[in-house]
């Protein structure tokens, strides 16, 4: 819709001072410095994508929250959180019951440690042949691009939203032009030494600001009141997960605990961390205690959402009706329901320190994906093409930093030009899954099923790929044509299921040779 | 739904008290990783 005045007057009338603007540049410049820094010590392609594999556990664990718990996930979970209320939580609690089992068992994780890979498609290829990287890391980098496309669009808004920008001018552009260029350039200098020394510190600003948000929130309204909103608006659905009325029930809790091993045992970002620490007690240590990391990305953003909600609801018919206008479709975006809270709620001063450390989660998450996406095109695509004429270090590097360059002006063209319709979340899910449905066969059967063969791989990977039928028009087209209303989590299991069935049919019809026994990593 | 308010209140507690706790350990001690992961680049250089 468009923006009118009283919108502008919204935006406008929070607490962000040029006090706060201060406190941003200095820390971003902070930044800036560390990636000049940590650019002395890289030397070879191991200490540029896996920091010479030397990450203690609480270094391991600063790292891998600073990466999951991105602005875009505080945007999207603050969503979910004011549409779906506190039976949100249980998406966070299914996370933490899964990281940690995958911590205390070592599933998938301990096995990929050890066999010594620095990405998945390089195990993919140890264990299933090359033709299996080449087609994993060219799914994986189209799935993980495609997913990473609305991140800086959004966390933008967020940008915009709390220092109360004008949203209707050309601002917006120019804030996504910025982030992705500060970006851009700490992480081309440094690799992962600088994304680990500055997840470091943002972890640190980023939990302490995310744990003031809380207090204040309480303060403000107190758990009582929240509850009692809730209760009004959204009733039973506003609580228990297991009923429609929220949005949520068994089949999206069924789909939530696969999301739940994905984001830690199987998404590219989140396992480089358990490849580039110490040891394998290391990586079991470390997801046993991010577990409670991958609960709390998600349960504060919900609660701010819940928080905002209640602001919306509270501040008088304003907001109400910016928000819940008669005519839904004349409704702003609610993704900046929480920002406007967040403005109105921090207090002059910690509120600069607060948008600096949601700047900081928006740029811990872009250097690891630009890094993560960047090197398994090189390692994993390019690489293996040219056997015959081996590339050296320098030029791996060198084509990792251009590639990174070009996934930069592509989050800028994507943000700027697609008008999807489907919520943030569904377009995340999916297109991840376009990736991690095919990955979890592969990796899970590779790992643990010894018959497991490079044509049931293949079968796999391609069987994944039909994730792509969940995404928003293809999804509404397929269920048209099927006559029933298709929701993005069935699709998903469908997915699953028939990447599953490739590889154990590929596997039984057509097993590898006998030296292919040989590929399996111990 | 009582209930259920109740059981997200105490989870919503306990978490974040186990988060700023979390929080303050790693501030400590990554900054002894670091030290440390500097030291091993430098070995690996060498």
């Amino acid at each position: 819709m468009q923006l009118d005045e009283a919108v502008r007057s919204v935006f406008a009338s929070g607490n962000f001072t040029s006090l706060d603007w201060a406190i941003v540049a200095v820390y971003l410049l902070a930044s800036l410095a560390i990636g000049v820094f940590a650019n002395r010590f890289i030397k070879g392609i191991a200490g540029y994508v896996v920091a010479g594999r030397s990450l203690g556990t609480a270094l391991a664990v600063a790292t891998m929250t600073g990466t999951e718990l991105g602005l875009i996930t505080v945007m999207y979970s603050a969503q979910k959180g004011f549409t779906g209320g506190f039976a949100a939580f249980h998406i966070a609690v299914i996370c933490l019951i899964v990281t940690f089992l995958v911590g205390f068992s070592g599933f998938i994780v301990a096995r990929l440690r050890e066999s010594q890979v620095m990405t998945i498609p390089e195990y993919y290829e140890r264990r299933f042949g090359r033709r299996t990287r080449i087609l994993g890391g060219i799914l994986l980098s189209v799935g993980g691009i495609l997913n990473m496309g609305l991140f800086l669009k959004v966390g933008s808004m967020f940008v915009v939203g709390v220092t109360g920008m004008d949203p209707t001018g050309g601002l917006l552009t120019a804030v996504m032009v910025t982030l992705i260029a500060l970006v851009l350039i700490y992480t081309i200098l440094g690799g992962m030494v600088s994304v680990v020394l500055t997840d470091y510190f943002q972890f640190v600003v980023l939990s302490f600001g995310l744990l003031l948000m809380v207090a204040l929130t309480l303060k403000r309204f107190g758990w009582e009141q929240m509850t009692e909103v809730v209760a009004q608006f959204k009733g039973r659905g506003g609580f228990d997960p297991t009923v429609s009325e929220g949005g949520f029930g068994f089949t999206y809790m069924g789909w939530q605990a696969v999301l739940g091993l994905v984001s830690c045992a199987i998404w590219p970002t989140a396992v480089t961390r358990a490849l580039s620490s110490r040891n394998v007690q290391t990586v079991k240590r470390q997801y046993m205690l991010s577990s409670l990391s991958f609960m709390i990305r998600f349960m504060i953003p919900y609660f701010l959402g819940i928080g905002a909600f209640v602001f919306v609801m509270t501040s008088g018919g304003l907001y109400q009706r910016l928000f819940f206008p008669a005519d839904a479709s004349l409704a702003i975006d609610n993704l900046y329901a929480m920002p406007l809270f967040v403005s109105h709620l921090v207090p002059t001063g910690l509120l600069g320190l607060v948008c600096a450390a949601m700047i900081a989660a928006f740029m811990s998450t872009h250097d690891s994906y630009l890094l993560c996406w960047s090197s398994v095109i090189t390692l994993d695509v390019v690489a293996p093409l040219r056997r015959q004429k081996p590339m050296t270090e320098k030029g791996m590097i060198l084509l990792t930093r251009l590639i990174m360059l070009l996934i930069g002006a592509y989050v800028v063209f994507w943000g700027l030009f697609y008008e999807g319709t489907e919520d943030i979340w569904d377009y995340m899910g999916i297109t991840g899954a376009i990736y991690f449905t095919g990955a979890i066969s592969l990796l899970v059967f590779g790992l643990y099923w010894k018959r497991a063969s490079s044509t049931g791989a293949v079968l796999a990977l391609l069987g994944g790929f039909s994730a792509i039928l969940g995404l928003g028009k293809v999804r509404l087209l397929l269920g048209e044509f099927l006559g029933m209303e298709l929701l993005p989590a069935e699709v998903g299991f469908f997915s699953l299921f028939l990447s599953m069935a490739g590889m154990v049919v590929g596997s039984l019809l057509f097993p590898d040779p006998k030296d292919g026994d040989k590929r399996e990593v111990k | 739904m009582s209930g259920w308010a109740v059981v997200w209140k105490v989870v919503f507690a306990l978490g974040v008290s186990a988060f700023a706790l979390l929080s303050v350990w790693v501030t400590v001690f990554g900054l002894g990783d670091i030290k440390r992961m500097f030291e091993d680049l430098g070995k690996q250089d060498q």
